[in-house]
């Protein structure tokens, strides 16, 4: 790559300026139009700064060290650990919060890339790297590691113990390291993380995403560095570099020499229509050398009603999307009486007393069974909107009704452990001094500063809110593609959502009842 | 580049080698020389106000004029604690009787102890709590 081959900024924009294609017509122009959060004092400069996600990611990588540490050395009461606390209680919660009110910060602020410094030089130790196998380009994988890690977490009651919440903070290191280190950058991220893939599939609910601030820009350049990545430097470097050279001269608003990575998860700005997959690492609007790439203010689920992975055949992702509703309603269930009660009940009937196989026939009669009824729900009203194509087709069509119903669930459920895990924040720390012999006492009393009265109109109001909007997309989906037939079409779904949000809400308003086993005591 | 790998390595098999952390109400126990603390509940463990008695002893002699405090927490994270004082009401002999379990599972108590000289005790007991009685 040779800067040689380059079309000069100046050119580009002057092309772009003059193109008659800046009507709505593209495909890619269905990428939203709001306001540019980038455009407001001081973001755009911070954003592309070459040490941005630093700033964000050291104080997280910190915060994990801290919990290691804890996890593995100090209390093993769960409510008074830092590891517990902080990756239960305060990380999901915020979570959950965040995704709603702005984007994926957390993979943005991800500690665990991190590694990337060691794994690139441990790969200069192998011959060469490995290329994923592109048999699992795709959700599979991904699919299988997430429902492992949530049937650990109920297996083995993750969230009461400290010392296993440190070895899956380390473990979570090694394998991004490890996949990293075998494989591409980005590999992780993309592939094999369950919690970036809960974060992807959720972050679709966010009210922003990348958009280029000018589609003509970005057709018009020749070597996409937003994706590729670039090198900036006043003259040309000697030899071969690691992606396309562009003279610091030719740099908008330049943000340094060097090289700036492309998107590590392959996403190409001007075609990005979905938050999926996109870990908000911003290489992108550090690498553009025309300073094209927006953060888009945008309706929260705006890409719902666009059908983004139907286009481009993902069925997996689907399946992801229907999974996380209905498993997210398992993990609501598995904290009430009725939950304990059933797996007794089926325990007796099997005559066994494996809490494995329990969690494990419970888990995939929920999956089989929601996906069973997602599937009739959306062939049902297919046919009655007059199509008569596949299951699989009715599924790719309204399966997106499952996200704000999946994340009004989780976002609920994470919400009441936040409320109630956040007051606990300071004695927690206190606790962490006093076991190692400080002088300090801390004070539970702080830990129970939230109403408990406030705990169900939170989640059930969050819930609702979710619930308008599955209820509106159905609508929109009806309408757009049955017209006027889609006012029948539309009711198979509806009475999914609305008895996903009754079966909800229902939940949250039972008394907790939490156990360390689904079996037997433990204590 | 060696000599890191190697520390990695040792690092890993140092991690890999240890134990948790005893479990449960022993290992969170911290007591001054001689001092026992005992937590008993007067009555069954059910969803309900069951107050919680704290005996402490010193050299097996009860101890009058400490200051206790008892907590309750889920063996989870992120529920909210039940705090309670406990008040003498015989030398060495303390009563929580606004305690009540608000949820049903498995629970840890805490007694915190300020004993006399300033010394602090804690003593940990777990506990399963059904459900209220219908």
């Amino acid at each position: 790559m040779t800067g040689s081959e380059r079309i000069p900024l100046p050119v580009i924009l002057r092309q772009a300026q003059a193109s008659p294609l800046r009507a709505p017509a593209r495909r890619d122009s269905v990428q939203p139009r709001g306001f540019d959060l980038l455009r407001l004092p001081g973001w755009r400069r911070f954003v592309r700064w070459r040490y941005a996600r630093l700033v964000f990611q050291l104080p997280l990588l910190l915060l994990a060290l801290w919990a290691i540490f804890d996890g593995l050395t100090g209390s093993q009461l769960a409510p008074r650990n830092v590891a517990t606390t902080s990756v239960w209680l305060h990380y999901r919660g915020l979570i959950v919060i965040v995704l709603a009110v702005f984007g994926n910060a957390f993979c943005a602020a991800c500690p665990l890339m991190l590694t990337r410094g060691l794994s690139t030089r441990l790969a200069r130790l192998l011959p060469r790297r490995l290329s994923w196998p592109a048999k699992l380009r795709n959700k599979t994988l991904v699919l299988g590691l997430l429902v492992i890690y949530l049937l650990s977490y109920e297996l083995f009651d993750l969230w009461a113990s400290p010392w296993l919440t440190a070895w899956l903070i380390i473990g979570y290191f090694g394998a991004a390291l490890l996949v990293d280190t075998l494989f591409p950058d980005g590999t992780f991220c993309r592939h094999v993380c369950p919690l970036g893939q809960f974060n992807f599939a959720y972050a679709t609910a966010s009210p922003t995403q990348i958009t280029a601030a000018d589609p003509e820009v970005c057709h018009r350049c020749e070597h996409k560095p937003c994706l590729h990545g670039r090198e900036s430097y006043a003259n040309p470097p000697p030899g071969q570099g690691r992606a396309a050279f562009i003279p610091l001269s030719e740099v908008a608003n330049a943000n340094g020499q060097g090289y700036f990575p492309g998107c590590e998860t392959k996403l190409f700005v001007p075609t990005i229509m979905s938050n999926m997959d996109c870990t908000y690492c911003f290489n992108c609007v550090r690498a553009c050398p025309y300073d094209n790439v927006a953060l888009t203010v945008r309706p929260p689920g705006w890409e719902w009603a666009h059908s983004p992975w139907a286009r481009r055949g993902r069925l997996g992702l689907m399946f992801l999307a229907v999974g996380l509703a209905f498993w997210g309603l398992l993990h609501a269930v598995a904290m009430i009486g009725p939950y304990y009660d059933a797996a007794q009940w089926l325990a007796a009937v099997l005559h066994t007393d494996s809490e494995a196989l329990i969690l494990g026939l419970l888990f995939a009669a929920v999956s089989l069974g929601g996906l069973g009824l997602t599937t009739a729900a959306a062939w049902l009203a297919d046919r009655l909107g007059g199509l008569r194509g596949s299951p699989l087709a009715a599924l790719l069509r309204w399966g997106y009704v499952t996200l704000p119903l999946g994340f009004g669930l989780w976002g609920a459920h994470s919400l009441f452990h936040f409320l109630t895990g956040v007051p606990s924040t300071l004695p927690v720390v206190q606790h962490f001094f006093w076991y190692w012999g400080f002088e300090v006492e801390p004070n539970w009393r702080v830990a129970r500063l939230v109403p408990t009265a406030w705990l169900f109109p939170i989640g059930a109001l969050f819930v609702s809110l979710y619930t308008a909007l599955a209820v509106y997309l159905t609508m929109r989906i009806a309408l757009r593609d049955f017209g006027r037939q889609g006012v029948l079409a539309m009711w198979p779904i509806l009475i999914l959502v609305l008895l996903f949000a009754a079966l909800s809400i229902w939940i949250l308003a039972q008394p907790m009842e939490m156990r360390g086993t689904v079996l037997g005591p433990t204590l | 580049m060696l000599c890191r790998a190697i520390c990695l390595l040792a690092l890993v098999l140092t991690l890999a080698a240890c134990r948790p952390p005893p479990d449960g109400a022993g290992a969170a126990a911290r007591l001054p020389p001689g001092v026992t603390v005992e937590i008993a509940l007067e009555g069954e463990p059910r969803v309900a106000t069951v107050p919680v008695l704290v005996t402490i002893t010193r050299d097996g002699v009860p101890l009058a004029g400490a200051t206790v405090t008892v907590t309750g927490d889920m063996t989870h994270a992120g529920m909210i604690p039940v705090v309670a004082a406990a008040t003498e009401f015989t030398p060495g002999r303390y009563r929580a009787d606004a305690f009540a379990f608000d949820m049903a599972g498995d629970w840890f108590i805490t007694a915190e102890v300020r004993l006399p000289t300033g010394e602090r005790a804690v003593a940990v007991k777990t506990v399963r709590v059904e459900r209220a009685a219908p």
